[in-house]
């Protein structure tokens, strides 16, 4: 990895531990012997007030590649998490992660936390990354509408 | 050699060949620039020289690297070149064989018995590495590279002009499995797909197996459809070892027309793209093409794979597996005549053999000349770093020049050589704007004392406040900050510290105008009765950076919409997001395949 990397993470920490958004966490994963990894991160993105999902704070991993900050890091959820917009796996897809499309250097921690809590509440119908959470919203919402509130039940804040 | 002193002396002068005959110098890397640099060092007679390199010698290293001949192939490079060019040496030369990174083999304590390091390396991290060390020991370094008919070097005066990492380097770009496999979208896709996937799984003995985390894609569907693939592909080794030649169409329905069809099912593949066409109705014809530096035509492309096919099949029973190998011609054949008919399948151009060539062989060629060119300007710029020509009064640091090709700087398309003089540091380069010092510390501190011990020591010697973070460099391991002081009360070797690890030491206030300096430790070895000193070094209070206007812009611009991907500035709300992934035509086809391939940027050798 380097130097630039390592110095943009501990800057990032940095800012988060200045300003960050009010219900977030967001902090380095541990290693097996004890020390910090600043590659790996977990954080909390909590649903926004007056929506389905404003009863849970979702847990979501982030890991910086190598050529942090040339390149995003990867986000995911759970695997199986339900939501539309979100793979199987739990990987998180959207154009400012992503290298080819929207990505930027000067992206930072919040910016990355406040856009997929958005993404919560606002999926796209037309970009389905997986099957049960898509045909529910697009065909059946009473029956989405509830297991996204059922799930909300699980990562209560 | 008395000549050639004779010669040297008078064009230095008596006295700065005396000084010459006096410096120790480290050469790095005894490849393509090694070997020419080594001669050129040699010969300009400098009194003794190391010279490090980790690697044995291999065939494809013999047209250029001229010390080396067909008896020494496995032999270490370093060992074999002293030994090639001791005879018209009068240097004492010394070679050693291990990694430059390896800090039992090389602390940073061995690196400082020279006058100045030559790099003469391959890849990014070792220069990224030994850049670090000659900050440590304020030593000067000359850094250079090549890749084909370009190339640079780059004096380094520690403290006084930009280190290697000043200016951020390219990383590879490497394409995704899904790209490769499923949706190739320019020729490069298929060259790859040929010659890494068909290829290898067909012939060669280390046939890859790919695993979820590289595909690229999640679409469950395709993950499935590659796997399935692979397992397939497999099958299709056993027909190859069976040696029944009759199966390669077989091999050709699988490949071309089976494998496309289950493609074209997975139709959410194909809202966006252009579907790709199964090669039905082959035959197979008598009609050969041999010119390399055309297109052939689709029935010669089939009819050249069938051929390289069966020869590669006949080939199998003797030799086991076949790796490729560019100047192995059926593998060539096999490789370009498959991506090619891929490349017809998918709508997108074909390439001559002679193109294909050099994309899937070498990637960049090595260029002897280049490298000699490179060398030749290094050597010579070193007698300036040092200071040792005649009548030339002493230059400042940013007075002496750097050299690069045209080519590879974009500026000047009607000269070969640019030579700018050196810039300044980068103000906020990660590596040389922070303080730098060594930590002596006996093997036997690492157990006695905590590493609170070692922090708080630190701090009150150069100033630094309550809230520091202490990060690993060398693991990439945080160690303790504001939020987490679980292990300052282990000792240093429980927390994994040791010889040759560098410890950065920042500081974490906010809210403040100024900040210490982020400083960097070198942690060497030293007696058991100094046990811990610290260096004498200044930390300087630095101004903290106003936050920059466009940073404050970006937090509103990041902005959701109902399409479910977040755009950054309504400005690239358009229609090029879609497009613009993979079209990127502006980088000539040969670097594409570098980086896709062995992840090698710009410089080679």
């Amino acid at each position: 990895m380097s130097s630039l990397c390592l110095q943009r993470l501990q800057e990032e920490r940095k800012k988060w531990r200045k300003d960050h958004p009010f219900g977030f966490y967001a902090k380095p994963c541990k290693k097996a012997d004890g020390s910090m990894n600043l590659q790996k991160w977990e954080a909390g993105i909590p649903g926004k007030d007056g929506t389905l999902w404003k009863d849970g704070v979702y847990p979501v991993t982030i890991e910086y590649p190598d050529d942090y900050p040339s390149k995003p890091p990867k986000v995911k959820f759970p695997a199986g998490f339900y939501h539309p917009n979100i793979y199987p796996s739990g990987t998180v897809c959207l154009s400012i992660l992503n290298e080819d499309q929207d990505w930027r250097p000067a992206i930072t921690l919040k910016q990355i936390a406040l856009g997929i809590q958005d993404l919560l509440n606002s999926p796209n119908p037309d970009s389905p990354a997986q099957e049960p959470a898509w045909r529910a919203f697009s065909k059946n919402k009473k029956e989405y509408e509830r297991i996204v509130i059922e799930q909300a039940k699980e990562y209560t804040k | 050699m008395n000549s050639a002193n004779s010669i040297n002396g008078r064009i230095l002068g008596a006295e700065n060949y005396q000084k010459l005959r006096n410096s120790r110098i480290l050469l790095i890397g005894a490849g393509g620039i090694g070997c020419e640099l080594l001669k050129n060092l040699v010969l300009m007679g400098f009194g003794e020289i190391d010279i490090v390199d980790l690697d044995t010698i291999d065939l494809s290293n013999l047209n250029r690297q001229f010390l080396f001949r067909q008896r020494d192939i496995k032999q270490s490079k370093s060992t074999t070149a002293v030994k090639a060019i001791e005879h018209v040496s009068n240097s004492k030369l010394t070679a050693h064989t291990g990694n430059i990174m390896d800090v039992e083999t090389f602390p940073l304590s061995w690196f400082d018995r020279f006058s100045i390091i030559f790099n003469a390396l391959d890849n990014l991290e070792a220069r990224r590495y030994v850049n670090q060390m000659a900050q440590f020991l304020h030593k000067p370094l000359l850094e250079s590279g090549t890749a084909g008919f370009d190339g640079y070097i780059q004096p380094i005066i520690p403290g006084s002009t930009e280190c290697f990492d000043c200016t951020t380097k390219e990383t590879p770009k490497t394409f995704p499995v899904c790209t490769i496999r499923s949706t190739p979208s320019q020729p490069i896709h298929c060259i790859v797909w040929a010659k890494n996937f068909l290829f290898a799984q067909l012939f060669a003995s280390s046939a890859s197996t790919v695993g979820e985390s590289d595909l690229g894609t999640e679409n469950p569907e395709e993950i499935k459809r590659i796997q399935q693939e692979t397992n397939e592909l497999h099958e299709l080794q056993e027909y190859v070892k069976s040696g029944d030649e009759s199966k390669i169409t077989d091999i050709i329905r699988k490949v071309f027309v089976q494998d496309i069809e289950k493609l074209l099912a997975i139709e959410e593949l194909w809202k966006t793209r252009e579907k790709p066409v199964p090669l039905y109705d082959v035959e197979i014809n008598d009609t050969i093409n041999t010119d390399m530096s055309v297109i052939w035509s689709l029935q010669e492309q089939v009819n050249a794979f069938v051929l390289a096919s069966k020869r590669l099949m006949r080939r199998m029973p003797g030799e086991g597996s076949i790796e490729f190998d560019k100047d192995d011609a059926d593998t060539l054949e096999f490789v370009s005549t498959a991506a090619n008919i891929r490349a017809h399948i998918f709508k997108l151009p074909q390439k001559s053999l002679f193109d294909i060539k050099q994309i899937a062989g070498n990637i960049i060629p090595a260029i002897a000349t280049t490298n000699a060119i490179i060398s030749g300007l290094s050597a010579l710029a070193s007698l300036r770093v040092l200071n040792l020509i005649r009548n030339q009064p002493e230059a400042k640091p940013t007075e002496l020049n750097m050299a690069f090709t045209s080519k590879a700087s974009n500026i000047s398309s009607n000269r070969y050589i640019s030579s700018p003089q050196l810039a300044s540091p980068n103000p906020k380069c990660p590596v040389c704007s922070i303080a730098r010092g060594v930590i002596h510390i006996s093997s036997k501190t690492f157990e006695t004392a905590k590493l609170s011990d070692l922090v708080d020591k630190i701090r009150d010697k150069y100033g630094f406040e309550d809230e520091v973070s202490v990060l690993d460099k060398s693991t990439q391991r945080l160690l303790a900050d504001y939020d987490f002081k679980d292990l300052l009360d282990k000792s240093l070797s429980e927390v994994n510290l040791k010889h040759g690890v560098i410890l950065s030491i920042s500081d974490e206030r906010c809210d403040v105008e100024e900040l210490r300096c982020t400083t960097e430790f070198y942690l060497d070895d030293c007696e058991e009765k100094i046990g811990l000193r610290l260096p004498d070094i200044k930390v300087p209070l630095v101004k903290v950076a106003e936050p920059k206007k466009e940073d404050e812009d970006l937090d509103d611009a990041v902005e959701t919409t109902t399409s479910g991907d977040i755009i950054l500035d309504a400005v690239d709300v358009d229609e090029n997001v879609k497009k613009r992934p993979l079209e990127d035509a502006s980088f000539p086809p040969s670097k594409r395949i570098a980086e896709a391939d062995e992840g090698i940027t710009v410089i080679l050798d």
